[in-house]
């Protein structure tokens, strides 16, 4: 589920911000935010996505950057340079739409030709680049096809190829592979990440789908509601997650809510009933008398044995088995909540674990951290 | 085979209405039997005469003189004349002259008879004409509608430049319709584009706007026009009160009012035509275009207008095609310079009684038209012919 990216981890250090975001809020009819105070940097080299659900406000940040959106306060630098005032069409960020939007009326050469020939680059350079350029999403024998020929990941790389061609500082993607059968979409994935690490572009990626962006991205930044919830590693995303919003959105949680009773510099103890407490690392933000959330992934419950001292033991009813291979997945009743989910190795040595029967589960502390309830907004 | 009966009633309806009466138009334009009917006699002996124009035997003079009375008896004699009038101004009285003193005296041979009647009938180019009219099947109107006829030597030459109005009017025609066409595109491509860029609460507004006048008369909106362009109309009385002009312009009974009457009336049909293509082009195409360097004008030159290009086609078309045909507007807001085509058809249609010539007419214009239509189909391809 998690892989991340070796790289992203070895190139942090020493890099200077390429993109700053100091601010920015946007609103289109004056009153509700479709982003909200959003400060980050984006790093040179950096392959950084945007994850949050539909509607959360990440293409607006992608059409901030790109230009065709102005925020409504708020700064956006590009290097040192303040681009607020500067037009779409100068800033040379490189940007490719979820729907190509190659254009219908030019061959694939005259599309990849386009960002030269709008900046008067000699014609002999440009059939040049435009070779290279195609030679590089090896598409070259579909050079003088209409966009309407090329079959979808066709046109998905003409595209790439075309936001390349000048390179551009920065290259933004909106859901670039959304339209994409699930085969060819992970085809895909890998060839932009090829094209990221080879030539070394920094790279904006949106995208609704979390195993795309933790899969590709250095960095993963996790809206909602218009506001960064978190921005990290997808490392540090899935396995300390800042609150109960990015818990539940990325990948599996058992997110069994109430209230801090104790806390101290590395532990809170969340109430759950009155009869049941569980402790946990603290997250940022929580103090005794909140409500507040668990982060606790499925797979780092075990079932029944295997028991360190110091653990945290939950007694719960399986209500439901499911076979998926390399492991069973139990659904079970635990702490008066339907629905509390767990991952058992398939081992060939245990028999499957049966519905109706009591289990107690247990997980290291270590493992699990207690978390902000998800915000009002 | 069910879908194909749904559509029978439509089917009849359609050749009732557009097939059957285009057919009879078109062989009206090359049909004509007034005078065989009316001289039956005569139109078989002069049938069967060979060669140059010469004055006919005696025979064919006392047939034709047998003809003249059962014509005026049957009431068929006015049809005849009024058709061998339009060969020649004139034969319509030599007709009815030579009637009246019939049946001739007893004894007098009928060829001298008629000369004496009227020396026309002693004229080759007469019994020429007579000769023509009578061929149930004729080529005349359909070069009159050009301004041409066949001359006395049996050779296609042009008629007299005083007679020579139809080319004129065809032309005419022509020019008016391509004005209004391109004047529409001009008003229409920006008003398609607000309407299809504009938020969709404002788009619909200005949407009703383009749409109300489609609900109201033609002749309703005509003849607003003529209230609003008189010389001491709205439209003046602004422009001599702002100062703009000392006296009121002339504004109708000219080529000004026939572009201001027809362009209002066929603008709907451009801006709909675009407005159905543009709403189709998704914004991003002009962002990608800008986002890769190009200025906001220059994408939208390049990238934006040709992705028009079938609004543009489909518009142009539908303008000009029916422009082509436009009939009341012109009539009322025009002058005596801007008759169109089917004016001169509603014209020979009711006064001159000649279908013949309104025929020909026709079918000119339906041959241009469907030139004009094969040309669209070319270029942009009729299953783009869309509105809405
Ligand atoms: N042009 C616009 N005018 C008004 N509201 C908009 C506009 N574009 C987007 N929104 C609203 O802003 C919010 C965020 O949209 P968007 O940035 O497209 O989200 P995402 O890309 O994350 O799905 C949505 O609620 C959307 O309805
Ligand atoms: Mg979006």
């Amino acid at each position: 589920m998690v892989t991340g990216r070796a790289s992203a981890v070895q190139r942090r250090p020493a890099s200077k911000p390429l993109v700053t975001f100091s601010n920015i809020d946007k609103t289109y009819d004056g009153e509700a935010f479709v982003t909200r105070n959003l400060n980050f940097m984006i790093e040179e080299g950096e392959f950084l996505s945007l994850l949050g659900p539909s509607g959360s406000g990440k293409t607006t940040t992608l059409m901030m950057l790109a230009g065709f959106e102005a925020p409504s306060s708020g700064a956006i630098y590009l290097g040192e340079k303040r681009l607020n005032e500067t037009p779409p069409h100068r800033r040379n960020i490189g940007m490719v739409f979820q729907n190509y939007a190659l254009f219908p009326n030019m061959t694939v050469a005259e599309n990849i030709a386009f960002p030269l020939s709008v900046r008067r680059v000699p014609k002999f350079e440009r059939q040049n680049r435009v070779e290279r350029a195609l030679e590089m999403i090896e598409l070259a024998h579909v050079a003088e096809r209409r966009p309407s020929q090329l079959s979808g990941g066709q046109q998905q790389r003409v595209a790439l190829a075309r936001a390349l061609v000048f390179e551009p500082r920065l290259v933004l993607m909106d859901e670039p592979l959304g339209a994409l059968d699930k085969n060819l979409r992970e085809t895909m994935q890998y060839e932009i990440m090829r094209l990221h690490e080879r030539l070394g572009l920094t790279v904006v990626y949106v995208t609704h789908d979390q195993s795309e962006a933790l899969t590709m991205s250095d960095r993963v930044a996790v809206f909602h509601h218009g506001r960064i919830q978190q921005i990290a590693s997808p490392k540090v995303l899935y396995e300390d997650p800042a609150n109960a919003f990015v818990a539940n959105f990325i990948g599996e949680n058992n997110g069994l809510s109430g209230k801090v009773t104790a806390r101290d510099a590395r532990f809170a103890t969340l109430e759950l009933t009155p009869e049941l407490s569980i402790r946990g690392r603290v997250g940022e933000g929580i103090s005794i008398g909140t409500a507040a959330t668990l982060a606790l992934r499925p797979e780092n419950v075990s079932l029944d044995d295997e028991t360190m001292p110091g653990d945290i033991r939950l007694r719960g009813t399986i209500d439901e088995v499911i076979y998926c291979g390399d492991h069973w997945r139990l659904h079970l009743t635990a702490a008066d909540r339907a629905g509390f989910v767990i991952k058992v190795p398939n081992k060939t040595a245990t028999a499957p674990p049966q519905p109706g029967r009591i289990a107690t589960m247990s997980w290291s502390p270590a493992d699990c951290k207690i978390v902000e309830a998800d915000a009002a907004r | 085979m069910r879908a194909f009966l749904l559509a029978v009633p439509l089917l009849i309806f359609l050749a009732a209405t557009f097939v059957v009466p285009i057919g009879k138009l078109l062989i009206m334009s090359v049909e004509t039997v007034e005078v065989a009917n009316a001289f039956p006699r005569t139109a078989a002996l002069l049938a069967g005469l060979p060669g140059p124009p010469a004055l006919p035997s005696r025979q064919i003079f006392e047939a034709l003189a047998a003809d003249l009375e059962t014509a005026q008896d049957q009431g068929t004699l006015a049809a005849a004349a009024r058709r061998l009038n339009t060969y020649e101004p004139g034969f319509r009285s030599l007709l009815l002259k030579t009637v009246r003193q019939l049946p001739l005296p007893d004894g007098e041979p009928a060829d001298k008879a008629f000369q004496r009647i009227d020396q026309r009938w002693g004229e080759p180019e007469t019994w020429r004409l007579l000769g023509r009219a009578a061929h149930r099947w004729t080529l005349d109107f359909l070069l009159t509608a050009v301004d041409h006829k066949i001359g006395a030597g049996g050779t296609i030459e042009p008629v007299e430049a005083s007679q020579a109005i139809y080319v004129g009017a065809f032309l005419r025609t022509f020019a008016i319709s391509a004005s209004v066409a391109l004047i529409c595109l001009v008003l229409g491509y920006p008003v398609a584009f607000v309407l299809a860029t504009l938020p969709a609460r404002q788009s619909n507004l200005l949407m009703i706007f383009v749409i109300v006048p489609f609900w109201t008369s033609l002749l309703v909106r005509t003849t607003a026009w003529y209230v609003l362009l008189q010389p001491n109309g709205v439209f003046n009385a602004l422009l001599t009160r702002s100062g703009l002009t000392a006296a009121p312009v002339a504004l109708m009974f000219n080529r000004t009012g026939v572009l201001i009457g027809m362009t209002h009336v066929l603008l709907p049909f451009m801006i709909l035509a675009n407005y159905a293509v543009m709403r189709g082009i998704s914004p991003d195409y002009q962002r990608a275009a800008v986002s890769l360097g190009a200025h906001p004008a220059l994408a939208f030159l390049r990238i934006y207008v040709p992705l028009t290009l079938p609004g543009i086609g489909t518009g142009t078309f539908l303008v000009f095609v029916l422009a082509l045909g436009y009939y009341i507007t012109p009539a009322l807001l025009g002058g005596a310079g801007d008759e169109m085509i089917s004016q001169l058809v509603a014209l020979q249609i009711n006064r001159q009684l000649n279908w013949g010539l309104a025929g020909a007419l026709s079918v000119y214009l339906v041959v241009f038209t469907l030139t004009v239509y094969v040309v669209f189909n070319r270029l942009v391809g009729v299953d783009r012919l869309r509105l809405g």
